[in-house]
């Protein structure tokens, strides 16, 4: 936190100095961002991006998620839902930003299209992550459960509690992913949300509310990722 | 009760691609009750041979016979259980919850209080397998098997990882339990004190590939004070060093 302040400190002052012609109101200072940010949150302007934000994150990742546990699932199993781990990896590295010009035809402009973005970013950090939770199950707490008379789906159960704790902290990174890509999703039709402020910054001239975008989007992601794991998301898994 | 005839097992090892072969020509029975220790150099493929009798691992190389009251061993079973020198206790369960466990998978009444007695673990029930010293651990762990109840009870180095003085309340507490309910036992050890202490017949075991190549009943009355054994540890210890020497 100290490093941050003297950070700002120097950017405050090396620009008062440094900043002439045009780049004085391309790079804003600080103290201007502010500024900009009091006023934003005084007209509500803050509020009700991060509300349509926040919600498009909760249905479009949440609905990401959903499916990626559930395929996750299917596919760390082994067996039958492996056959699925080899076009998710084919898929898997394309980029959401290449997905909006065929969720624009599929689903046109709207917050359907929004949420599609969302839900396929998130679907693949969680299939990804609920496989690799599955796989780092030690095999010996599998066989010792199998050893005392556990079967069929009792044993299933030991495999998933086991994994639990990775698998909650897959959740986090499902979340921390669609806010990650938000910006992307907001990009071609959204009328209101943190990406929009983000792109009002070049539309109006106005780069301060670019960074508080940026700031709003920080602070949000932050302050979800917190929030699960306060309710026990991921807690005690070491990365 | 078990008998392993003609045994042969090997591994391709993952990184190299090459077949060691961890266990050859091996020979063993084991009556009904008995306890028998298997000693020898590390390495010496004895885990192997438990897990053959366990049922885990049926790996896709093997020759021989591993049979039990006449039937082939094929796959896991409660009435062979195994437990290592890892605990493996299920970190989301209590003390009592991971004793039970077996018990609720075989649906049978889970009652578990006389094993928490008599393997020393009153008070701790309620805590949680991290919040636990190694021997702690390794106490629940038998208790867990034990209270299922199983024929065959197999051991593999498990307290090799404990300070001494944990070993031997757990050498104590074990043989204490195996006298309640008397499962068959074989055990890995590297202690040649451990075996003595415990088993009615110690089996030696070769470098690898593990076969055996000598054998000592234990004749003397439990509970035992090896030092009194003075005879027979000498023995067992010249035998071992010379096996190892390759004689």
């Amino acid at each position: 936190m100290r490093l941050l302040a003297v950070l700002l400190g120097l950017w405050e002052v090396l620009g008062r100095v440094c900043l002439t012609g045009r780049w004085a109101i391309l790079i804003p200072l600080p103290s201007r961002i502010g500024e900009e940010l009091a006023a934003m949150l005084a007209s509500g302007e803050v509020g009700v991006a991060l509300a349509h934000s926040a919600l498009r994150v909760l249905v479009g990742g949440g609905t990401g998620a959903a499916l990626g546990l559930v395929v996750g699932l299917l596919v760390g199993r082994g067996g039958f839902g492996r056959v699925l781990g080899s076009p998710l990896a084919l898929v898997r590295p394309i980029p959401p930003i290449a997905w909006i010009p065929l969720t624009l035809l599929w689903f046109g402009v709207g917050e359907l299209q929004q949420w599609a973005i969302l839900a396929g970013a998130t679907f693949h950090v969680v299939t990804a992550g609920v496989r690799d939770a599955l796989d780092r199950v030690p095999a010996s707490l599998v066989e010792s459960a199998k050893n005392l008379g556990s079967r069929g789906f009792g044993l299933e159960l030991v495999r998933l509690r086991a994994a639990a704790p990775e698998l909650g902290f897959t959740l986090r990174e499902g979340l921390a992913m669609a806010w990650f890509v938000l910006v992307a999703a907001e990009l071609v039709s959204a009328t209101e949300g943190i990406g929009v402020l983000v792109l009002q910054g070049r539309d109006l001239l106005l780069p301060a509310r670019t960074f508080v975008g940026m700031l709003t989007l920080s602070v949000a992601a932050g302050l979800s990722d917190a929030l699960l794991r306060r309710v026990g998301f991921g807690v005690g898994v070491q990365r | 009760m078990i008998r392993l005839t003609d045994v042969k097992r090997s591994f391709r090892e993952a990184e190299t691609g090459a077949e060691v072969t961890a266990v050859e020509g091996l020979n063993l029975e084991v009556a009904r009750g008995e306890f028998v220790v298997l000693v020898g150099p590390s390495g010496s493929g004895k885990s192997t041979v438990l897990r053959l009798i366990a049922g885990h691992d049926p790996g896709p190389v093997q020759s021989g016979t591993v049979r039990v009251d006449g039937e082939p061993v094929v796959g896991i079973s409660p009435r062979r259980v195994l437990v290592s020198q890892d605990p493996a206790l299920f970190p989301w369960l209590n003390v009592e919850e991971n004793i039970r466990f077996g018990l609720r998978a075989l649906g049978r009444p889970v009652d578990v209080s006389a094993w928490v007695s008599a393997l020393g673990l009153e008070g701790a029930e309620r805590r949680k397998p991290h919040e636990l010293s190694g021997g702690m651990r390794q106490r629940v762990a038998l208790a867990r098997a034990l209270v299922i109840e199983p024929e065959i009870l197999l051991l593999d180095e498990p307290f090799a990882a404990l300070d001494a003085l944990a070993r031997e309340q757990l050498q104590e507490g074990l043989e204490a339990a195996w006298l309640k309910t008397r499962p068959t036992v074989v055990m890995v050890t590297h202690a040649v004190d451990e075996a003595l202490k415990l088993a009615d017949r110690v089996v030696v075991v070769t470098a690898r590939p593990a076969s055996v190549c000598d054998e000592l009943r234990v004749e003397a009355p439990r509970p035992r004070e090896v030092a009194e054994l003075g005879l027979l540890r000498r023995r067992l210890s010249e035998r071992l060093r010379s096996y190892r020497a390759g004689g």
